[in-house]
């Protein structure tokens, strides 16, 4: 037993936890509605699109978070930009934008600014080097979350089982659905820290999609998938001390075991064709 | 017009694009407790008169006057039937306009829930998931949730539409109950036979073509005008075929 507690004495594994805690309730109720509302490429993009914005931070002493924000911000009006002056479908224009991002990002790094090994941080996390400013950070994340979604969550839930009677309810679904956006990406920037740019769907959309295979409804699928993200970033994080392995990358590949795992639980007990186990 | 008539439509036209109207010379009016068959072909502007009376055109034109509260019905389709919500969880969403964002729904909205439900007889499957209602089950779930809005008026969008016929002769009962209650229900259809059923016709092309009570409104001249070469006279000519094209 000491085995499995050992490592959270530490100070650093102990800041790693908290933020892990703080990540899981944003991988819940966001995570939900990724899933629901078939985000999860958006989610992946806006964690991608903020790197070259990271890149910069260090250089310019802009603090990272924010930086991460505007390259997201920028990320999001390009989409809707794209969206309205040309045909091509928004899959299209948010992959553009996701290589375009990442490309702008390593040319950032190698030639205009000197980040040596800071690149492999930014791409995949150093969760085990959070700080008291980066636990700040995602605890103000998760406060905004909090009150977009306890604002807006109704509406979510309407337009994702219904976008064309949205507004025949009574519903603002357009200013609700830019609070969404903007709480993934808010959530999306504040994971960044814990599993880089390119894992951010190890957070807020695996977790989710694993619930999504068992849950009923709604809430349900919240409070699942938040459970289950603290449960593998807590058991990522174990794995990651005890093999010396990046914590990011524990926890995505142990998420993606998990998810592997249920599918096929979930296939043996209720079948493999099931229509409602569709998931984004 | 009658003043005291809930839906009162003069000279409406409108569309999607500045100056270029769906639909044009719409006018009409309805009183309480009246089941209306909307009839056109795809295209013919049922969808567009219905998001006109919702508010939702982009650019209209005329007067509509609406003296009750309005809701749409859509077809089943267009819901996610894997979304996780129960039946009760769908009926309740016709509340959630106006609901305070801090707390929870309160009892008066969940009872206008349950109350809908039980208008349509589906309280006994006010636990099991949508997507796991038959398809007339499915219709009646989305009519519960327009009269948990308190909706006297409904725009309801080829609610038989794919039904089997006892689930279609169920939710036809729905309708003639919610009608006999003083309700107002605007159908749109393809179904020239079961709108000989309806109180009121109103036949759409673009234009209005016709509008009235079915049998002096569907005329073989009426029904070719509507339909044009979608229509397929069958038998004496008193009855038709419309070919249906879908667009996928």
């Amino acid at each position: 037993m000491s085995g499995l507690v050992e490592p959270f004495e530490f100070e650093f594994m102990q800041r790693a936890l908290l933020e892990i805690t703080l990540l899981a309730p944003m991988a819940g109720v966001l995570g939900a509605q990724i899933v629901l509302r078939r985000l999860a490429f958006f989610t992946h993009s806006i964690g991608t699109a903020a790197f070259p914005g990271l890149v910069m931070a260090g250089p310019t002493g802009v603090p990272a978070g924010l930086m991460a924000l505007g390259a997201g911000g920028l990320f999001a009006a390009g989409l809707e930009g794209l969206g309205r002056v040309t045909r091509v479908s928004r899959d299209v224009a948010t992959g553009l934008l996701l290589v375009g991002g990442l490309a702008l990002g390593i040319v950032l790094a190698s030639d205009v600014f000197e980040s040596g090994s800071g690149v492999d941080r930014l791409l995949f996390g150093s969760l085990l080097a959070i700080g008291p400013a980066e636990l700040g950070g995602s605890a103000i994340a998760l406060a905004v979350v909090a009150i977009a979604t306890l604002a807006c969550r109704r509406t979510w839930v309407a337009a994702g089982f219904d976008p064309a009677v949205t507004s025949a309810l009574g519903l603002q679904a357009r200013g609700a659905d830019l609070m969404l956006m903007g709480a993934i990406a808010v959530a999306a920037v504040a994971a960044l820290d814990a599993v880089g740019a390119l894992l951010v769907s190890a957070i807020l959309v695996i977790p989710a999609a694993t619930a999504r295979l068992f849950a009923r409804s709604v809430s349900s699928l919240e409070a699942m998938g938040a459970a289950i993200a603290l449960t593998e970033g807590v058991a990522g994080l174990w794995i990651s001390y005890r093999l010396d392995v990046p914590p990011g990358a524990a926890i995505a590949v142990l998420g993606g075991a998990a998810f592997g795992a249920c599918l096929l639980a979930r296939g043996f007990t209720h079948g493999f064709r099931n229509p409602n186990l569709e998931t984004a | 017009m009658s003043a005291g008539n809930p839906i009162r439509v003069r000279n409406l036209r409108g569309g999607y694009v500045p100056g270029r109207f769906a639909i044009e010379g719409i006018e009409f009016e309805v009183g309480a407790g009246r089941l209306v068959a909307v009839l056109g072909p795809n295209g013919g502007g049922k969808t567009t008169l219905f998001r006109a009376l919702l508010g939702e055109l982009p650019h209209q034109k005329g007067d509509i006057s609406l003296g009750e509260r309005i809701a749409y019905v859509p077809q089943t389709e267009r819901a996610r039937l894997d979304f996780p919500v129960s039946t009760m969880d769908v009926a309740l969403m016709g509340t959630y306009a106006g609901a305070p964002w801090y707390r929870r729904l309160g009892s008066e909205r969940r009872g206008r829930a349950a109350s809908a439900l039980e208008r349509v007889g589906l309280t006994q499957h006010a636990d099991t998931q949508f997507g796991e209602l038959s398809g007339g089950q499915r219709q009646r779930a989305l009519i519960a949730r327009a009269l948990a809005q308190d909706a006297r008026i409904l725009l309801l969008d080829e609610p038989l539409s794919g039904l089997d016929l006892p689930s279609s002769e169920r939710v036809l009962a729905l309708l003639r109950d919610l009608r006999d209650s003083g309700a107002i229900l605007l159908v749109a259809t393809h179904d020239i036979q079961q709108s000989r059923d309806f109180d009121l016709v109103l036949c759409l092309h673009g234009v209005q073509v016709a509008w009235g009570v079915p049998n002096e409104v569907l005329s073989a001249d009426v029904l070719a005008r509507t339909y044009g070469g979608e229509l397929i006279p069958v038998g004496d000519g008193a009855h038709a075929v419309v070919i249906q094209h879908h667009s996928h």
